[in-house]
């Protein structure tokens, strides 16, 4: 593992903070693939009240705060998504050493042209957007929780995105591949890149699926270990055509650090419950604790150390997903 | 979990020495670490959000 002793501090640093915040565990979407069991619900006005009285104790003491909103689908709840970033931004103002920035990971659906502007009104300029293919392949598996097909409204809101005069966003569009939908995912390189490559906001992320604890996990075609690299490199010829690549590549860094690892990362749930990882929400090892009323945290430091063990051996494979072989 | 030491930038340090405070401080029990990390904590690197793993080995 390459980490520099900046970065090391970086990862430690009490200056910085990482917040994962679930405003709801509902979900408009069923995805034939997703792991989550949705049985949490909306956010409460008392765990929102903590997160607010957490900011404004915090912020005094921050160089950077990131608030990274996340679910269930997180538009579901879009005034409380405004509301806590409204508040995180003012606290910005206030405290001219803190940063302050804002990502949310949205199926893109409720993301019309006047959500994203108030969004980008209250600082959350980094998206990530799910698509699984061309319309008809998309709406196989990325369902509304009634069974309609959601591409054609995702598809108007990028494009809209993309007419946009904004300059400080960026959207990763991440691409899922199985071994269902690469017969059609050629053609649809080519739609990606006639609408998005050569845009520099524009990023495209080729992600296999994989089996993350979801009922469907046993019927899911997953690409083997042999074909993920060869089929990626293909479409990725297709995508980029030798062009663009570096501008609309989504490249992860070899010496990736989940937020998992780090200390100063926490992802809160909608029923206030701490935790590391946004993928193990059943699993008790990942519940390290809750917020207070008065925005103070209980945390459960035995629960804590093992996410960050990667950190004491710099090991790559741990680093970059604790979750695996997990104490 | 049981403890686990290690030399990390010359510094000998364990899974003991990093904990969170009620106010979601960092806090480092390792003095010579918590040195360092205090110097060079100071910058304001911006982050990429990575909400969703991303990783292509993750077994997530």
């Amino acid at each position: 593992m390459s980490i520099g002793l900046n970065e090391y501090s970086f990862l430690l640093s009490d200056k910085v903070q990482e917040l994962i915040i679930f405003p709801t565990e509902q979900c408009n979407f069923r995805c034939t693939y997703c792991y989550e069991d949705f049985e949490l619900k909306r956010m409460s006005p008392t765990i929102i009240q903590s997160i607010k009285k957490f900011l404004e104790n915090r912020a005094p003491k921050l160089n950077q705060l990131t608030i990274n909103w996340f679910g269930g689908e997180p538009l579901v709840a879009k005034d409380i998504v405004i509301d806590i970033s409204r508040y995180a931004k003012y606290l910005s103002r206030k405290y001219h050493d803190l940063s302050y920035f804002s990502g949310i990971t949205t199926n893109g659906f409720l993301l019309s042209p006047s959500t994203f502007e108030d969004l980008v009104e209250e600082g959350v300029t980094q998206y990530q957007i799910s698509l699984d293919g061309p319309e008809n392949i998309h709406n196989l598996t990325r369902k509304k929780a009634n069974g309609e097909g959601t591409f054609e409204r995702i598809w108007n809101n990028l494009l809209h995105i993309k007419s946009s005069n904004h300059d400080n966003i960026e959207i990763t569009l991440r691409i899922h591949l199985s071994k269902d939908n690469i017969p059609y995912m050629s053609d649809f390189m080519l739609e990606l890149r006639n609408h998005f490559v050569g845009d520099p906001r524009f990023k495209i992320f080729l992600k296999p699926i994989e089996r993350l604890g979801g009922p469907n996990d046993s019927t899911l075609g997953l690409l083997n270990r042999d074909e993920k690299e060869p089929t990626i490199k293909h479409l990725k010829s297709l995508l980029y055509q030798n062009s663009f690549s570096e501008m609309n590549d989504f490249n992860l860094n070899q010496d990736y650090v989940c937020y998992a690892s780090k200390p100063n990362s926490i992802a809160i749930r909608s029923d206030g419950s701490l935790a590391k990882c946004t993928v193990a929400l059943n699993d008790e090892r990942n519940s390290i604790g809750k917020i207070n009323p008065d925005g103070s945290l209980n945390i459960s430091q035995d629960r804590l150390a093992p996410w960050l063990r990667g950190l004491f051996t710099l090991d790559s494979e741990t680093l970059s997903c604790p979750k695996r072989m997990l104490p | 979990m049981s403890e686990s030491k290690n030399v990390i930038f010359g510094i000998e340090i364990s899974s003991e020495d990093i904990s969170l405070g009620p106010d979601g401080s960092v806090i480092i029990k390792n003095p010579n670490l918590f040195t360092k990390v205090k110097d060079k904590g100071k910058s304001t690197l911006p982050s990429f959000p990575n909400y969703q793993c991303k990783n292509e080995n993750s077994i997530l």
